[in-house]
């Protein structure tokens, strides 16, 4: 023992008295990892030691007191004060009880204020907070249940925060199921090319806006999910399209979550990259406005899952769209500029996940989703201005132009994303029968592709559009 | 790296320094105690409490001050800032100086200025403790800050300082020379952005 108290007085000669630090027992505990209590102990030795021994009289010391006061209005309070030495009895005599009162700091410098004693040991307890268990380690205050989480835990705590509707979403379909879906679609989208049905037009723009999102997300975490998501939907019937819709309503709040965070991680991505564009805040805001809307509307939704079939019902209701068109349109055209935007990023974002991003593999069938999600939003946001509601939901063909995200190797091995007019004509009415069912898994979602029209319609544009994409996309590669 | 880094680095060290000036200056007045405590007010810089005075004057004059220094230090015309501190008859006491040059090698591995930071408080740390090694002043002293420059930087700034209305003069000899100096290092720095180090002199005759 005695080597030791040898040492450790050495230690803080050395501090004090030559580098004229201002060492307190939190510090002394760390650097010498000992228990605050013996750092204490050895305080007071080494204070005693200077006094007596060298005659040191320089030496400033705190001292830390606790007690109870005495009783104010009938009222005790625990006190707890760091006090120089002169003071300390005076301290005392204003406790009526004292709890404990033992050396906090020593130093060669007057301890004017609170400051010097925070700054004298930051450094020592800021040092590695997280992973510095010393710190729990010497204390005596202790909680036995309080565990550090282990970082796979953090991980699946973030996980699950961040996609909770795409992990329910996920049911048992294979990755080939969804590959095949795709594939199919393929087709008939070719045949389409020529015609646009306006209407369907407007919902795919939102559903391919926030479907896309969802999807990205989705594959951010692992393809398979991704891809297993689309493919789930046209498997499911009517039934339970319509319990999806109820369930959707309630998801929806979770599900706006989730578009934020594809926002937030959009963002977080976007700042590295400069070459991206500027309305970011804007953006989000319109995501946000976007969020209630999507609940109203699945509340119309939701007693009316049956009138979706009945031609009345649906004219009513599409009527209703029409007029909201009015009122909406200017939202949806900011909405689709916002996920216009987004899709954009989001392929850039795909691209550079971690995870094996289905663009750099040679095999098509993982390209797909990419490509399919940044043409079917593209085009509908630019095309908005020119699609006309029609009461009757007929279905029209119309040429537009659109401004269509081409992504490609460039000759250096970056990805590029460009933006090029392209004519396109799109029927809606072949579409219909493939894409129904994912367009209204997705059209729950987000609640204004189904008010402007509530038919199976809208939806096989989408696929059509997507198609379309995906060949442009192979032949540009 | 390149030159343009080099610069880049050079000029963003100089906002630092900048930075840490002012709160540093703050520090030295309230620690030599030149203005009673109760002007001074906790502040946070460097993730410390710090004291800051709160005299408009004061704060305006140190800020001006710093905001000049600012300019000189992109020129690269600087070589020490030194805050001086006067008795009453008109004679340097004590001086902290702040030598600074630019960054020389490249150190890497400080991205988020975190060790920077450290060392910065370490500054401030090592600032306020000074006082056990320094005698006590004697009552009513005043202070100035004092800039080593470049003397073409000095004719530069004497054209820009008078837009400003906050003009620099030359100092006389008696006023930069303490009698029979004695030097305690406090502290040094080396990181990408900027080199500084500070030591104090304390004249024998208060």
């Amino acid at each position: 023992m005695g080597t030791i108290d040898e040492m450790y007085l050495d230690n803080l000669d050395e501090w004090v008295n030559d580098e004229n630090q201002i060492v307190t027992f939190k510090k002394l505990s760390l650097e010498l990892k000992v228990h605050v209590n013996k750092a204490k102990q050895m305080l007071y030795s080494f204070v005693q030691h200077q006094r007596n021994n060298k005659d040191n009289d320089h030496l400033f010391v705190t001292y830390f007191v606790a007690g109870l006061s005495h009783p104010v209005v009938g009222v005790k309070t625990v006190k707890c004060m760091v006090v120089p030495e002169e003071n300390i009895e005076a301290f005392k005599s204003t406790l009526s009880v004292v709890t404990s009162s033992h050396i906090y700091s020593v130093g060669r410098s007057k301890v004017k204020d609170d400051n010097k004693l925070y700054l004298a040991d930051y450094d020592s307890i800021h040092k590695d907070s997280t992973t510095n268990t010393d710190i729990f380690k010497f204390s005596s205050i202790k909680y036995p249940k309080a565990k550090l989480r282990s970082d796979t835990e953090v991980e699946s705590q973030k996980r699950y925060k961040t996609e909770p509707t795409t992990t329910k979403q996920v049911n048992g379909t294979s990755k080939q199921n969804g590959e095949n879906g795709h594939a199919s679609q393929k087709p008939k989208q070719n045949g389409e090319n020529s015609n646009v049905s306006q209407k369907p037009a407007a919902k795919p723009q939102k559903k391919g806006g926030i479907a896309g999102m969802f999807a990205n997300q989705a594959k951010k975490m692992s393809p398979e999910k991704d891809t297993k998501n689309k493919t789930k939907s046209p498997e499911k019937d009517t039934k339970e399209v319509k319990e999806e819709d109820s369930k959707d309503s309630k998801k929806n709040a979770k599900e706006s979550s989730n578009k934020k965070g594809g926002v937030m991680a959009f963002f977080s991505k976007q700042t590295a990259k400069a070459n991206e564009k500027p309305p970011e805040p804007v953006k989000k805001d319109k995501i946000v406005k976007s969020e209630p809307e999507v609940k109203q509307e699945t509340m119309k939704k939701e007693p009316s899952p049956a009138k979706r079939k009945v031609s009345d019902k649906g004219k009513g209701k599409r009527s209703k769209s029409g007029q909201d068109s009015d009122d909406d349109s200017q939202k949806k055209r900011r909405r689709i500029k916002a996920v216009l935007i987004d899709s954009s990023s989001e392929e850039e974002m795909d691209y550079e996940s971690p995870i094996p991003s289905p663009v750099r593999e040679p095999s098509p069938a993982p390209e797909s989703p990419v490509p399919k999600e940044v043409e079917k939003e593209s085009p509908e946001k630019h095309s908005p201005e020119k699609t006309t509601y029609t009461n009757n939901g007929e279905k029209k063909r119309k040429r537009r132009r659109k401004l269509v995200p081409k992504t490609f190797m460039d000759d250096e091995g970056y990805m590029v994303t460009e933006k090029v007019w392209e004519d396109v004509s799109t029927d809606a009415s072949e579409t219909e029968q493939p894409p129904p069912k994912k367009p209204q898994e997705k059209v729950t979602k987000s609640p204004q592709k189904k008010k402007a029209s509530p038919k199976k319609k809208s939806p096989p544009s989408a696929g059509g559009r997507k198609q379309a994409a995906l060949t442009n996309f192979f032949k540009k590669k | 790296m390149t030159e343009i880094g080099e610069s880049q680095n050079a000029y963003i060290g100089a906002d630092i320094f900048c930075e840490f000036l002012e709160v540093a200056i703050h520090c030295i007045l309230y620690t030599r105690e030149l203005y009673p405590a109760g002007v001074f007010e906790k502040k946070k810089k460097f993730n410390v409490p710090v004291k800051i005075c709160v005299h408009p004057e004061v704060l305006s004059y140190v800020t001006n001050t710093v905001d000049s220094i600012r300019l000189l230090l992109k020129e690269n015309a600087v070589f020490k800032v030194t805050v001086v501190v006067v008795t009453p008859d008109h004679k340097p006491a004590e001086r902290f100086v702040f030598e600074v040059a630019r960054p020389t090698q490249n150190i890497g591995n400080d991205k988020y200025l975190y060790r920077l930071e450290e060392s910065l408080r370490g500054f401030l740390l090592k600032l306020s403790i000074t006082e056990s090694l320094l005698k006590t002043l004697p009552e009513d002293c005043t202070w100035t800050v004092q800039v080593y420059t470049r003397e073409s930087a000095a004719v530069a700034i004497e054209q820009k300082q008078h837009l400003k209305d906050f003009p620099w003069i030359l100092a006389d000899e008696r006023e930069t020379t303490l009698e029979d100096a004695k030097m305690i290092p406090l502290k040094a720095v080396n990181s990408d952005y900027l080199q500084m180090q500070l030591y104090a002199e304390e004249s024998s005759i208060k």
